[in-house]
């Protein structure tokens, strides 16, 4: 898939562990790790709105597009 | 009632599809015996007897035809029975249930099209020994013929149902994988 996504990235800006971003966003961890490991198919504008709010970035910093 | 999962209606047809497998398989095997006297008996008469060799063939044939359909059948509902096994474990859409509805679509195919060389050797038979059709002639014709036609509209049916389901499949997980 050439969309990536580097909540990873963000989240150790932030040094925030994955548990509290689930938790804070209100998915669950296995969900989280889905999008981290770029398994997920589509996102909702308003989990990626959450989980912007929550690592106070841009959905640019946590979506990439690689050819 | 329920009709997924334990103690619900697709459990109790999954039992009643085993026990119809056992008394298939007890039919086939009636009707190799069958069959099998049957040529024997052939083989061993006299070879004076009128057309011999075309009786011998013809019997060969449908005695094949029917005992190969009974295999295909048993195929069939062995086939059956893993989805209702599925069905019972709450394994829904499950891709291995496609590929058990393409299997059983193309063996109802093969089935239909044997029905319907059976159906071709069977008017041979009767055309060539009787000079006029009676009626449970044309019965046992039509019945070989409605057997042929169910079984190859059915796989259609099945093959077409499979692309539905396979879609269904696809948009779960598309939905599962949506964050």
């Amino acid at each position: 898939m050439s969309i990536i996504v580097n909540v990873d990235v963000m989240l150790a800006k932030r040094k925030m562990s994955s548990s509290e971003l689930a938790q804070r966003v209100g998915i669950t961890p296995a969900n989280l790790s889905i999008l981290k490991t770029n398994k997920a198919k589509a996102i909702r504008f308003s989990t990626l709105e959450k989980i912007c709010e929550v690592l106070d970035c841009k959905p640019g910093d946590i979506l990439d597009y690689k050819q | 009632m329920k009709i997924l999962g334990k103690n619900s209606l697709s459990s109790k047809v999954e039992n009643g599809l085993k026990i119809l497998f056992c008394i298939i398989a007890l039919l086939d095997f009636i009707v190799l015996g069958v069959c099998g006297v049957t040529l024997f008996s052939e083989y061993t008469s006299s070879s004076m007897i009128e057309n011999y060799l075309f009786r011998i063939i013809l019997l060969t044939i449908t005695s094949l035809v029917f005992i190969i359909t009974g295999i295909v059948a048993l195929f069939i509902i062995y086939q059956f029975i893993k989805i209702f096994k599925n069905l019972r474990e709450n394994k829904l859409f499950e891709m291995n249930n496609i590929k058990y509805l393409n299997k059983i679509s193309t063996l109802s195919i093969i089935m239909g099209v044997l029905y319907i060389i059976c159906l071709i050797g069977v008017s041979i038979a009767l055309n060539h020994y009787s000079s006029f059709e009676i009626l449970s002639d044309i019965l046992i014709k039509l019945l070989i013929f409605v057997f042929g036609i169910t079984f190859l509209v059915f796989g259609i049916g099945i093959r077409i149902l499979n692309e539905i389901y396979k879609k269904a499949i696809t948009y779960k997980e598309e939905n599962d994988l949506t964050i």
